[in-house]
Formats: C-alpha cells, sequence, structure tokens
C-alpha cells in the first residue's frame, strides 16, 4: 500500500515582530500515513498539528524538511490535486449561496459544466444543506459553514481529505453526522488525515493516531499500540454488604465509596478484586459488577503531556 | 488562466457589492453634472470646464475605487482567512493573484465606462453634438484605464505583504509622487547640477509616469492624439503593471497564509 502523506524532519520556525522573534511551532516530524487509512492528529491547542496541515496544503513553506503526498512533493501545485481540505473554522465569501461557493471551488479544482452543477448538487445534499442552498453564506450558523466546508473538501472527490477540527463548532447531532461521514468515506477508501484535541473522536474514527506535543511527535501508531492495554485498576460494585464486612474490604482497596445501590470499590491490583469478590460472596453479598479499567486516550494523551511538560517554545532572540 | 478567470469573476461580484464603490461613482457622477451649472460662472469656457470636471473626476474617484477596492478585497481574504480554501487547491500563488488584478481592473473598467458615459452625456448636452468624441476623448478615458492598471497593481503588491492601512498609505504615496514627479522630470533631467542626476535617473525608472498616462487636455482642448502614441502610452501603463504583477505574484508566492 503506497504512502498518502509522507512527512520527512517536517520544522516550522515563524519570525514573529519586528524583533524577528522565534517561534518554533514544528520540530523534525517524521510521519507516514498509508493509504486508505483514518489518521487522527491529536495535541492541545497550539501544539503545531495546523501548522502541519497548513504545510501540508501549501499554504504554509517550511523551514526544515520536506512532505509528499501520494509522491508528489509539497508545496508543488500537483500535489494538492488530491487533496480536500478543510481549514479550521472555515470562512467563505459570505455574499455567495452555498452552490456558487461549491462552483467556485469546483472551477479551481478543475471540474466544469454540468457534471459541477450536479456534483455541487449531490454534495450539498450529502452535507445536509440542500434546503438552505437559497440563503447565502451570510446568513449560516456555524454548523452550517463547517458543513459547507465538509461539502467543498469532498467536492472533487479527492483520494485524500485533510481535515483541520472537524468537529469545531457542530453540536452533538452535527457531531454525530460528521463523525459517520468521516467513517463513511473511510469505508469507501478514502484517506482521511485528520486534527483534533477532541481524543473521543479519535478513538471512534480512527485506526492510526499521532501524537503531537510541543511540535514534536511524541508518539505513533495504530490505536492498540497507543493504548498499551494494561489494566489501570478494577472498580468493583456491590450490594449486601454488612458495615462490617464493608470496613474488612476497605483495607483491600485503593479507595471506596458508598451509595444509594451499595458499595463501590477500586482496586489498584487485580489480584486484590478477586480476594475482595470470594470475600463479599462469603459474607453473603452480591457482585454487580466487576469493570477493569484500562487507560483510554484521553488519559494516555494527560499522561504524556505531562512527562513531556517543558518551558515555553517563544525564544527572543 | 481558468482558475485566474475564475477568480477574477469572484472578486468582480464581490466588488460589484461594495457600497464604497457605489459611493465614489455616486460623487464622480454628481461632480460631473454639477459641473453643467457651475460652467456657466465662466466666459465662453463652458465646454473646457464640463470636460475638465468630468475628466477630473473620473480618474480622481476611479482611482480611489482601484486603491481602496484592491488593498481591501486583498486584505479581507487574508484576514478573513476565505483564501484557505482556496489557496489549498491546485492553483498557484501566481493564479490567485492575477485573478485578483483581473476582477479589481475589470472593475476599474466598469466604472470607467460608466463616468466615460456620464461624461459624453454632460458634455452633449451642453454642446447639442456629438463632435468632442474623436481622438482625445478617447484616448484620456483610455488611458485612464492604464492608470487604473497601475494603481491596482501597486494595491495589491503592496496587500500582498502588510497591513491594509499601510498598504493604502504606500499606494497612495506612490502614485502621487508618480504624478508629481512626471511634472518635474523633464525640469530636473535638463537641469545643470550632475549631483541629483543619478537620483532622478533611478527616480524615472522607478516610479510611475502617471503623466504620460493623463490624456485629459486633450479632451479638454480637443486636440487630437494619434493612435499610436496613445497604444504606446498604454503599453507602458499595462507593462508597469506586469512588471508591478510579478513582483506581487514573487512576494505572495513567499508569504506564509497562517
Amino acid at each position: 500500500m503506497r504512502d498518502a502523506v509522507h512527512i520527512e524532519g517536517l520544522g516550522k520556525t515563524y519570525r514573529l515582530g519586528l524583533r524577528l522573534r522565534k517561534l518554533v511551532a514544528l520540530e523534525a516530524l517524521d510521519l507516514t500515513v498509508s493509504e486508505g487509512s483514518v489518521f487522527g492528529f491529536v495535541g492541545p491547542n497550539g501544539a503545531g498539528k495546523s501548522t502541519t496541515i497548513k504545510i501540508l496544503v501549501g499554504l504554509v513553506k517550511p523551514t526544515t524538511g520536506r512532505a509528499t503526498i501520494f509522491g508528489e512533493t509539497v508545496p508543488e501545485t500537483q500535489s494538492r490535486r488530491a487533496v480536500g481540505y478543510l481549514p479550521e473554522n472555515p470562512s467563505f465569501y459570505d455574499f455567495l449561496r452555498p452552490l456558487e461557493v461549491l462552483s467556485l471551488m469546483g472551477h479551481l479544482s478543475g471540474l466544469k459544466g454540468p457534471s459541477l452543477r450536479r456534483r455541487c448538487e449531490e454534495v450539498l445534499s450529502l452535507v445536509g444543506l440542500s434546503q438552505a442552498a437559497d440563503l447565502t453564506v451570510r446568513k449560516f450558523s456555524k454548523g452550517m459553514v463547517q458543513r459547507l466546508g465538509l461539502a467543498q473538501a469532498v467536492l472533487h472527490d479527492p483520494p485524500l481529505l485533510i481535515l483541520d477540527e472537524p468537529m469545531s463548532g457542530l453540536d452533538p447531532i452535527g457531531r454525530a453526522e460528521v463523525r459517520d461521514l468521516i467513517l463513511d468515506l473511510g469505508r469507501r477508501g478514502k484517506t482521511i488525515f485528520f486534527s483534533t484535541h477532541i481524543l473521543a473522536d479519535v478513538e471512534s474514527i480512527c485506526d492510526r493516531a499521532g501524537m503531537l506535543l510541543h511540535g514534536r511527535l511524541v508518539r505513533h501508531g495504530t490505536l492498540s499500540q497507543l493504548l498499551d492495554g494494561s489494566i489501570r485498576s478494577v472498580e468493583l460494585l456491590c450490594t449486601g454488604l454488612s458495615e462490617t464486612a464493608a470496613t474488612a474490604l476497605r483495607q483491600l482497596a485503593e479507595s471506596f465509596a458508598q451509595g444509594p445501590d451499595g458499595w463501590a470499590f477500586s482496586f489498584k491490583d487485580p489480584a486484590a478484586a478477586n480476594e475482595a469478590v470470594a470475600r463479599v460472596v462469603a459474607a453473603g453479598g452480591r457482585v454487580a459488577s466487576l469493570v477493569p479499567q484500562r487507560e483510554n486516550l484521553e488519559q494516555s494523551f494527560v499522561r504524556l503531556a505531562r512527562e513531556e511538560e517543558k518551558p515555553p517554545r517563544a525564544v527572543a532572540v | 488562466m481558468t482558475r485566474s478567470l475564475a477568480i477574477a469573476g469572484n472578486t468582480l461580484r464581490e466588488a460589484l457589492r461594495e457600497r464604497l464603490l457605489y459611493n465614489l461613482v455616486f460623487f464622480a457622477v454628481a461632480v460631473t453634472v454639477a459641473s453643467l451649472t457651475v460652467s456657466q460662472l465662466t466666459l465662453g469656457e463652458q465646454f473646457r470646464i464640463i470636460a475638465d470636471v468630468a475628466a477630473s473626476s473620473t480618474q480622481l474617484f476611479g482611482l480611489l475605487i482601484s486603491v481602496f477596492l484592491g488593498v481591501s478585497l486583498v486584505a479581507r481574504d487574508l484576514d478573513r482567512r476565505t483564501c484557505y480554501a482556496l489557496l489549498a487547491r491546485p492553483v498557484s500563488r501566481t493564479e490567485f493573484v492575477v485573478g485578483k488584478f483581473l476582477g479589481l481592473l475589470a472593475t476599474a473598467g466598469l466604472n470607467l465606462l460608466v463616468m466615460a458615459a456620464v461624461s459624453a452625456l454632460a458634455l452633449l448636452s451642453y454642446r447639442g453634438d456629438a463632435s468632442f468624441l474623436g481622438s482625445g476623448y478617447f484616448a484620456a478615458f483610455g488611458l485612464m484605464l492604464a492608470q487604473f492598471a497601475v494603481a491596482v497593481a501597486l494595491a495589491v503588491l503592496f496587500a500582498s505583504f502588510t497591513t491594509s492601512t499601510l498598504a493604502t498609505i504606500f499606494t497612495l504615496s506612490v502614485l502621487v509622487s508618480g504624478f508629481l514627479f512626471s511634472e518635474v522630470r523633464e525640469f530636473w533631467l535638463s537641469a545643470r547640477q550632475t549631483e541629483m542626476k543619478q537620483f532622478v535617473r533611478v527616480l524615472d525608472v522607478l516610479l510611475p509616469n502617471m503623466g504620460l498616462l493623463d490624456a485629459k487636455e486633450a479632451l479638454t482642448y480637443g486636440d487630437p492624439v494619434a493612435l499610436g502614441s496613445t497604444l504606446l502610452r498604454a503599453a507602458y501603463g499595462l507593462g508597469y503593471a506586469a512588471v508591478l504583477m510579478t513582483l506581487s505574484a514573487a512576494v505572495f508566492s513567499r508569504k506564509d497564509i497562517r
């Protein structure tokens, strides 16, 4: 399977203000995204996600390194033929109607004639904006603009979609629809490279992910590689325990709480959880649930972020 | 070129929705119409006053439209990030800049057509015949388009790398310098002092010779203008604008759009 995106040693240092203050936005990024995969690019605000994406679509020039898209060197015009791009907080000419926006974008992507018109109507329907075809973009809500952004990204049926925070500004229903749309595009064989700081989206959509912190890629791989799968703790919920039996169990547990439905215990060691279950049964209680807790992407990310904490990147020169 | 034309069409559409355009065209028309009354204060020079006021207001307001729209439409694309989705398509920065320029020039051209027609109507209503529609009339208004091309190209160049306020100031400064320098260039180039001559020669090359593109007097005094002369002068203006656009494309191609 060929590489949809290949990045080698990519770096970007901005020079800001009259004193040309240095701001390192991206440092020596190496990354490969295979064709047909759904890749989540995660990181907090300011980590360098948007800078990477803007380099890939030719909006920003890298200071070091190189990138290719399906073998075409970025930022050559040719490299953008295979790309559909949704900017973060997209903005369109607000005096245009959605079909006019799509028509302009289609012309720029080399589409024309009746097939362009047909395709514009098709993608407008795909993102659920057919009802708003007569409104100008000025009257659109943020969520509608986001949907229009998605429509123009998929308009020319590109094999690679680069989506910068695609869920931003959407309500829960809109988020679910966009998630379904991304999953559907992924099933149709499109390569999807999307950035987000909402880690639940990555877990539900992606097959691979990369974690970016302070402009550096700290982890990269399949979701199962990123989430090591080891049990962090075991949660036991039980009912019908006497006060004496519960007090005895507390000594085994890392933490506990009494609720209206019974007792909840958390055990760091699975063996201790097993011992606790035996004691509950022996004391005449009932085990309501026993759930092993594994590290999710968010916990993994927070842990890495804390490990990687370092001073601010802006350095006065 | 197809992509540049698509961007040009959109730019023209955007410009035609600007209130500023209609305000300035309204003032230009109002001044031309007012010249019919004001000219009655003079003795025997009425035609010249009407022709001069009509051509001057067309030139002044046309240049203002070119500068203000040129700067604001390019700067707005960057500020509002409307250019992100466009530039992420297989569109080169040069195609984008050329498209913007052509759209803005088309806007200035439409404004010029309207003003040339209003001026012709004003002159026709005074004189009662169309004898003024000679080479002087066409040279005066035709060369204004070359002036507008220079103004738009300067606006696009400056707006591609600085703020809209500074871009407006820089563009107006270069245009005013171009008009003023053309008034004194003959005197400076033929002056006996040699110290400043090199500097003057450099300015002569760098600054647009706006005087060369100004044929208002031919209309005012009814002088004929040779077609060859008009074409050569127009070629100078369009060539100057083309050099500016090449510079704009080079500057904009190196710009990080963030």
